[in-house]
């Protein structure tokens, strides 16, 4: 694929603080250029429609418009809204004892060696994702910091608006957790028109800190969604993760977990939802690379109509990691006879004295109890529905905001009800 | 009420109900009884609408419509009801969600207006208290995790909050303990009236113990081979299905 319009394009940016890591994001990327298929982890998904919009929408920076709603603080969360991959002008950055929140764009300088050595360790995979892409053009993002011993009650909120534009958002987000800290996190992506994401999130828990992150994906049908989730896990730290990807009509999503050190746990939850032509792709890594480590990982897909839906997750557990406990289930359900879900749970194992389980199902929904909701009035597409939900309910329920839980509740009702009356089986 | 006119169904090719007749009239409870195989859960689910039955021959006229021709959906509409030999377990739907949504799909398609929840949840708590069922299982997934006669007891609950015209219970009564069969016998009771009619499925003579039929019926290789009062459920628990068979076969 011709990178050289982009690298023009880069080029020709003005320079700023964060040089040395857009330029080592370009390097990497110009050795690789867009993935394709002849990648393992490209496989089912062409990225043809990603290279065409970088190229198309990176030409300009995006710009966040003055006339963005702020949110105000609802309450339950400390909302930072970005337009286009920018902060928001105006929108203020929650402040609380222990916590720090600086903008990538006006980070203060005696941040900048920090923030720039992070990206520079990122562990990012030119062949695999976009995250080099991301470093050579990052739009706008946030540098975290709890510090240690800290408790932070209400969830930071990131919501990232697509205003219609046509912009490239190349947010990155940047979090530590300090030690015997806890935070909660949630990335919520919403918005309209034709716009293109790629999101970078790289968190970093210190020892015994307790994390919940929530990423919400409610993208417009036009846009395009390209996502890496990147989790370094301390000793005896926890995290909490759960993934909803509704939107978009191309989605990829990466999750990198790693425990680092001994005691560390992840527990991962996702739910995808690929109806009328979205395509939906979501990779799970889960590297177990200490002792003693565990996770679990309960991942469900849901397609419909055209949909097509594609699941890998793999658990690796690293020489050493003896005591490693981890468990895989993914579960998919096709709703449709032009539906089509790919499943791929992977282990590699190279340790001894390891308890790993991985399973995966695709199946459609059970014809005795569509038949049992019917017999009691239930009509076709409504028992239909209700089944997809009760599919979906395992997952929704982990939501750890009960606002955010009733929103996707109230996007999956519509969604299925859409989707029931056009598909017939 | 229901007529059932030489009816005949398959099931993946091979004949199950041979030409079975049957008229219910309204306010009658009909007891069918017969021996495994003879056909009972097929006529129910066949009345029901369940797919996977070819039906083959004869007719079915249900308040003066072609049931056969209807959406199972419909026939709830229309006042019919199945209780399942075996209720479905469907976790993740709730089950005084489903109440509702069943309650609420009759009421706007007979043209009454929907329940609000909070008569809707009076008036399920009542029902729920007659059939002994606690409040902690209305709100738990349909069926999910209850017992054999919790599931039973639910069926009749469901029931007894829908009002059916026509009521169809398949083997309501098996794996049920004495008082659990009491509590199902009373909820059918309670909802006894003139112009509501039952089709008890059973294989047992037992639940006629606490359910008075008006009429008994045998069926033996999917055709009813003998009719008659409640009598006929007393002897067939002396002489057993044999000595009915045996009999019918002479005549």
């Amino acid at each position: 694929m011709n990178t050289a319009g982009l690298e023009k394009v880069w080029r020709d940016r003005p320079a700023d603080w964060l040089q040395p890591a857009r330029e080592k994001g370009m390097a990497d990327f110009l050795d690789t250029g867009f993935p394709d298929r002849r990648s393992e982890a490209w496989k089912y998904t062409d990225a043809e429609p990603l290279a065409d919009r970088s190229q198309a929408y990176l030409k300009t920076t995006p710009v966040a418009l003055d006339s963005a709603q702020l949110p105000t603080e609802s309450g339950d969360s400390l909302p930072i809204l970005f337009v286009n991959g920018r902060l928001a002008p105006g929108q203020m950055l929650p402040a609380a004892p222990g916590l720090q929140v600086a903008s990538l764009n006006e980070a203060p300088s005696e941040r900048q060696a920090q923030i720039l050595s992070r990206l520079a360790s990122f562990p990012g995979r030119p062949r695999e994702d976009l995250s080099a892409l991301n470093a050579a053009f990052i739009s706008d993002g946030l540098w975290i910091e709890l510090a240690p011993d800290t408790v932070l009650e209400k969830p930071i909120e990131i919501l990232f608006s697509s205003d219609g534009a046509q912009a490239a958002a190349q947010p990155r987000i940047i979090v530590s957790v300090g030690a015997d800290s806890q935070c909660k996190l949630i990335e919520h992506y919403s918005g309209s028109g034709a716009g293109l994401v790629n999101a970078v999130t790289d968190i970093h828990c210190d020892h015994d800190a307790r994390l919940e992150w929530l990423k919400l994906q409610l993208e417009s049908t036009d846009s395009l969604h390209v996502a890496l989730q990147n989790l370094s896990l301390g000793r005896n730290s926890r995290a909490r993760l759960v993934q909803i990807e509704l939107g978009s009509q191309l989605s990829r999503n990466d999750l990198q977990a790693n425990l680092a050190a001994p005691g560390a746990h992840v527990d991962v939850y996702g739910l995808f939802l690929a109806d009328g032509q979205a395509h939906m792709d979501s990779r799970l890594e889960i590297q177990h690379q200490a002792p003693n480590t565990t996770s679990q990982e309960s991942y469900r897909g849901i397609a419909a109509g055209q949909g097509r839906g594609i699941f890998n997750g793999k658990i690796i557990v690293q020489p050493g990691a003896d005591g490693t406990d981890a468990k895989l289930s993914n579960r998919n359900l096709l709703l449709s006879s032009t539906a089509e879900i790919d499943t791929k749970p992977e282990l590699e194992i190279y340790a001894d004295d390891v308890k790993c389980a991985h399973g995966a199902t695709t199946g459609q929904l059970d014809e005795t109890a569509l038949f049992y909701l019917r017999s009691r009035g239930v009509d076709a597409a409504q028992a239909r529905a209700m089944l997809v939900r009760a599919f979906a309910a395992d997952i929704v329920t982990q939501i750890p905001l009960e606002r955010l839980r009733q929103q996707v509740e109230t996007e999956l009702s519509a969604r299925l009800a859409r989707d029931m009356e056009t598909d017939t089986p | 009420m229901l007529k059932v006119d030489e009816l005949r169904v398959s099931v993946g090719g091979k004949a199950i109900l041979q030409g079975l007749s049957l008229e219910i009239r309204p306010g009658e409870i009909h007891a069918m009884m017969g021996p495994n195989g003879s056909g009972k859960s097929t006529l129910a689910h066949v009345l029901a609408g369940r797919a996977g039955y070819e039906v083959t021959g004869g007719s079915v006229t249900y308040q003066g419509h072609d049931l056969l021709a209807m959406e199972p959906e419909e026939r709830a509409w229309a006042g019919l009801f199945l209780g399942f030999q075996y209720p479905v377990e469907i976790p993740g739907v709730n089950n005084v969600y489903l109440l509702k949504a069943a309650l609420n799909a009759g009421r706007k398609h007979r043209g009454e207006p929907e329940m609000d929840s909070i008569s809707f949840l009076k008036l399920v708590r009542e029902k729920a208290a007659l059939m002994q069922i606690d409040d902690s299982f209305l709100s738990r997934g349909v069926n999910e995790g209850f017992s054999g006669g919790e599931k039973k007891r639910n069926e009749i609950l469901q029931m007894t909050l829908l009002e059916p015209k026509l009521a169809v219970l398949d083997e309501t009564d098996s794996g049920l303990d004495i008082d659990a069969l009491k509590v199902v016998a009373n909820g059918v009771n309670s909802m006894r009236s003139a112009d509501r009619s039952f089709l008890l499925i059973t294989h047992y003579q037992r639940l006629l113990d606490y359910i008075q039929p008006d009429y008994v019926h045998v069926l033996a290789e999917g055709r009813i081979v003998r009719t008659g009062d409640k009598q006929l459920a007393t002897q067939l628990e002396a002489d057993g299905y044999d000595g009915i068979l045996a009999e019918a076969a002479s005549l």
